[in-house]
């Protein structure tokens, strides 16, 4: 660990900083814009680190990618839009606070818990990165369906309401992830021959749709008068935080886990942190009435879990070049273009680079608070801008938003659809978040099936044959059947 | 106000100056948009980029890079085909003669201008590096005895650039290949994991892809599937040291356009880009990455992509996917 | 617009047979896999029947309860439906004409639209909808690079570039 003190150095650099500060305020920026997601100020960050030193460059992605996750929180919690889809698990729980008056004690407990995740997630990376990615390398295909079918199990967690109409919106979810390429064969499916459909339906569109495009339709056909609106200026959000957020230490951690293990799982992301952990801390609050009805409790643990993950995806990214989400994958390319490999040589031949790299995660997460703080004070004069003014600015946002995640007007369509259905769905009371889940999943969970039956042919009993696999599959199982062993023991001492 | 009246008068001027060939002339004199069917930051895009810079020093004008990477690309490179071949829309171009197999649109070589080919990376043979098989030689021997008997990853779906590069040599050597169990994977990071982790015996990937894990001591890579060892990896035996007339394969980048691209605009470009495949730094910049480094001009990537399709329609008749 | 569950089960269930259908016309298994696209789909398409079989069942059980179609207050209001269809409208004008027109002509006209139709204020939209679009043109096209479509003012494309 000597290396910490010349990596600490190399860190302190000018260029370095002033590279950080800048992305850093980009990436609050994209992240509070609805339909601008954190892999998208990454991806456009790409063309501007070409002319960056190494360290400048990552140390400026790892900054863009942690603000704006926690960005995100911000137009969710204001406006019940997400800025990005790491936000959307606790958007409707957020800004249910806010309308109780409490947007200040709601953005404070984002940004705390945010940095809070952030840093220990980077503490993990610096102390264990080579070890935790030997460990995850066992991880085949059989680990991840388990992996992929837990994770689709908190969607019966995630939302107060009819548990059938969930299960209706999830599946609705993994058929519309179906659409596209069959992850074997490469054959198009359901695309009734368009080219455009020959991608799928792309996650952040349908989510810019459901969200943004739904309170827009909500609003224009709203005949109530516009409710007086809270008008309690946003001051220190940092006032009366730790004894709010003290209960819920237990789900805090929860999710600092949770976000940590999902960041280094590859192909799991910052949204399904959010999820899972949002959902954990639903099925197992002191506080189930509270938690409906306005709790900090799911909002502090999803917000922890999302920004952890972040800094721990960076553990099999540098480690083993094995990229965990989108943003990662851009990392590896960014390093490959600079002439690096990452893999543990990487460790050997550039230690002061790699933690270097580690170390801006400290920075980033530090710097969050006080930017962070300047950016909600900032954000709460678009609660002061009247609505007929604000809803249509917001659409012509999204419009680009949803145009810019591939550069193709499919996008916007997609959006005007999925903003119809979630509208409807949700005048029904069929929750949205877990079409959303499904959407996220589907593809996952059908690829690491279908792989695993092909190694397997066909033998389900391979699925428990390695020791995490069958452990997971056990749990899941176990998980599964619980609310059927809960009945029958109800059951057995109601009549026993 | 003045400038903006010039301007406006300018523009009316050039729609209405029908003579394609009085355009190609004065090409480029509005930014030129380069088609990239793959993500920010990967591969592909990567080596877009280098070009684009290069592009825009020499002709003066924006060489915008568009990152279109839905469906595995089969949407960018069917806009680069569809595109107006006016010379304002090019883009990169790779291994793109499955898709017509698959049902995905219609592109053959009739829907491109081919332009100049600068990067060609070769399929390679890995395995774990715990493994018992030490040679080609030995993968082949147990496919043959028994075509069951190993799992064979595609690091894409399958049948992938990797896999159906690996399928022609066994095709060579008398195995049926529908009999094998081929295992897809999300892109070749997720294949290396699955490969290490035990879930696949065998993968078929290129050699910068598994550069990384060949450092870490995880993988071992068996042959590469070029006519000579490559530059950066020169311990690494090609195919055909080990098994007699083992056919090279791999993936090839290409500049190209919209078929119909004016003769003007092409040769400007292929020259521009000769030029740049021969500057000190965009050879370091690729040597850096590991991308493989061939140069073809407009008639040899020609020809080229018509051995692409042919080998292809080989490939994937014995696959079954042709009837 | 709160549709019954003795309407919206049979709706989904039917949907449910829909997708089992299209999952067995997908192509049959190639290349050594034994599983081909519609394996997947067709659980999904089973999930879905039975759950809207479900849903019908407990929507039967109160059909007492509720009347099988209520619309809300701003089906009465032609203002709100107006509101509605100008929300509706503005996005399929840009996705159809966005491609020819541009994205500086199509965003304005559907910006200021819905603008105008949300305050009925001509002039103070008008001005909203000038800098909207000039901000996020500036912010999306020339930091941010992303390639809005210039449409028939490409011509200009040179002049348009503020970078």
């Amino acid at each position: 660990m000597e290396v910490i003190g010349p990596a600490l150095l190399s860190l302190m650099a000018p260029d370095v900083l002033l590279a950080v500060l800048l992305a850093s305020m980009f990436g609050l920026f994209v992240g509070s814009v609805p339909g601008l997601t954190a892999t998208m100020a990454v991806a456009l960050l790409v063309p501007v680190t070409f002319f960056m030193a190494p360290l400048a460059a990552i140390a400026a992605i790892v900054s863009a990618s942690a603000m704006a996750i926690f960005a995100g929180d911000i137009p969710g919690t204001l406006l019940r839009i997400p800025g990005t889809p790491a936000s959307a698990a606790y958007t409707d729980a957020a800004h249910r606070l806010t309308k109780q008056g409490k947007a200040e004690l709601v953005l404070g407990t984002c940004l705390v818990t945010s940095a809070l995740g952030g840093l220990i997630g980077a503490l993990v990376l610096i102390f264990g990165a080579p070890a935790i990615a030997r460990v995850a390398l066992n991880i085949s295909a059989f680990e991840y369906f388990w992996f992929v079918c837990l994770g689709l199990t908190s969607a019966a967690f995630i939302s107060p309401g009819s548990p059938l109409k969930g299960v209706i919106s999830l599946l609705l979810g993994l058929f519309i992830a179906t659409v596209g390429i069959f992850p074997v064969t490469g054959q198009p499916r359901f695309t009734f021959g368009r080219t455009e459909l020959i991608g799928g339906v792309a996650l952040v569109p349908a989510l810019i749709g459901m969200f943004a495009v739904a309170e827009i339709l909500r609003y224009a056909i709203s005949t109530e008068p516009a409710a007086q609106r809270t008008t309690a200026r946003i001051g220190n959000v940092f006032k009366g935080l730790i004894p709010a957020l003290w209960p819920y230490k237990r789900s805090i951690g929860t999710g600092v886990i949770v976000g940590t293990g999902t960041g280094i799982l590859p192909g799991a992301g910052a949204d399904i942190a959010a999820w899972i952990s949002y959902a954990l801390a639903r099925k197992f609050t002191r506080e189930p009435k509270k938690f409906d009805e306005g709790s900090l409790e799911g909002i502090a643990s999803a917000g922890a879990a999302n920004n952890a993950s972040v800094s721990s995806s960076y553990i099999p990214a540098t480690v083993l070049g094995i990229p965990g989400d989108s943003m990662t994958a851009i990392v590896i390319g960014v390093l490959f273009m600079k002439g690096l490999t990452p893999g543990p040589t990487i460790f050997t031949a550039q230690p002061t680079l790699v933690y270097g790299i580690f170390l801006s995660f400290i920075l980033a997460n530090l710097l969050m608070l006080p930017l962070g703080y300047g950016a909600i004070k900032l954000s709460r004069y678009i609660l002061d801008v009247r609505r007929e003014i604000l809803m249509p600015i917001i659409m012509l946002f999204c419009i680009v938003g949803a145009f810019a995640m591939d550069n193709t007007l499919t996008g916007v369509v997609v959006m005007l659809i999925f903003g119809v259905i979630g509208w409807f769905m949700e005048e029904n009371g069929f929750p949205v978040a877990p079409a959303l889940l499904g959407l996220v999943l589907g593809r996952l969970l059908e690829e690491t099936f279908l792989t695993s039956m092909i190694i397997a042919q066909g033998n389900l009993l391979v699925f428990f044959s390695r020791p995490i696999a069958g452990t997971a599959g056990v749990i899941t199982i176990l998980v599964w059947l619980s609310p059927l062993a809960m009945m029958a023991w109800r059951r057995s001492r109601f009549t026993g | 106000m003045n400038t903006l009246l010039k301007l406006a008068g300018t523009a009316v001027l050039t729609v209405a100056a029908s003579s394609s060939a009085a355009l190609a002339q004065n090409w480029p004199e509005r930014p030129v948009t380069m088609i990239v069917a793959a993500g920010a930051g990967g591969g592909t895009d990567a080596t877009a980029r280098l070009l684009a810079a290069d592009l825009e020093e020499i002709f003066g004008q924006p060489f915008n890079v568009v990152n279109r990477a839905e469906g595995g690309g089969i949407a960018g490179i069917t806009e680069l085909a569809n595109a107006a071949p006016d010379g304002y829309t090019i883009g990169i171009l790779f291994n793109y003669a499955p898709y017509r197999h698959l049902g995905m649109g219609n592109l053959t070589s009739a829907s491109y201008t081919p332009i100049a080919q600068y990067n060609f990376d070769s399929a390679a043979i890995h395995v774990k590096a715990d493994s018992e098989i030490q040679t080609l030689d030995e993968v082949i021997a147990a496919l043959q005895e028994n075509p069951q008997s190993l799992t064979i990853g595609c690091a894409a779906t399958c049948p992938s650039s990797w896999s159906s590069a690996f399928s022609k040599v066994l095709i060579d050597q008398g195995i049926d290949i529908t009999a094998l169990r081929w295992v897809p994977s999300q892109g070749a990071a997720a294949g290396l994991q699955e490969l290490v982790a035990g879930g696949v015996d065998v993968l078929t990937a290129s050699v910068p892809e598994a550069a990384s894990m060949l450092d870490a001591g995880e993988i071992r890579t068996l042959a590469v599937l070029s006519e000579e060892r490559l530059d950066t990896f020169p311990d690494i035996p090609t195919a055909g040291e080990q098994i007699e007339g083992a056919a090279p394969g791999g993936v090839f980048r290409a500049v190209a356009g919209p078929a119909g691209l004016p003769e003007e605009v092409t040769t400007k470009l292929a020259e521009a880009i000769e030029q740049i495949y021969q500057g000190d730094d965009f050879q370091t910049a690729m040597n850096a990455r590991g991308f493989g480094l061939q140069y073809r001009n407009s008639a040899e990537l020609l020809d080229w992509m018509l051995i692409h399709e042919a080998d292809t329609e080989t490939v994937l008749r014995a696959a079954g996917v042709i009837e | 617009m709160k549709v019954s569950d003795l309407i919206l089960g049979p709706v989904i269930a039917l949907f449910g047979v829909l997708v089992m259908v299209a999952a067995t016309l997908q192509p049959r298994p190639i290349f050594g896999s034994g599983y081909g696209g519609g394996f997947f789909p067709g659980f999904i398409g089973t999930g879905l029947l039975l759950a809207g079989l479900m849903l019908a069942w407990t929507g039967w059980r109160s059909r007492d309860t509720g009347p099988l179609l209520v619309m809300g207050a701003w089906a009465r209001s032609p203002v709100h439906l107006a509101n509605a269809a100008t929300v509706i409208a503005a996005l399929i004008v840009y996705i159809l004409a966005s491609g020819f027109l541009g994205f500086l002509i199509t965003g304005a006209m559907v910006t200021f639209a819905t603008l105008w139709q949300f305050t009925r204020q001509p002039v103070m939209s008008l001005a909203v909808t000038i800098v909207a679009v000039i901000v996020v043109k500036y912010i999306f096209q020339d930091l941010l690079l992303v390639p809005l479509p210039l449409g028939v003012l490409s011509p200009f494309a040179g002049i348009l570039s503020w970078r």
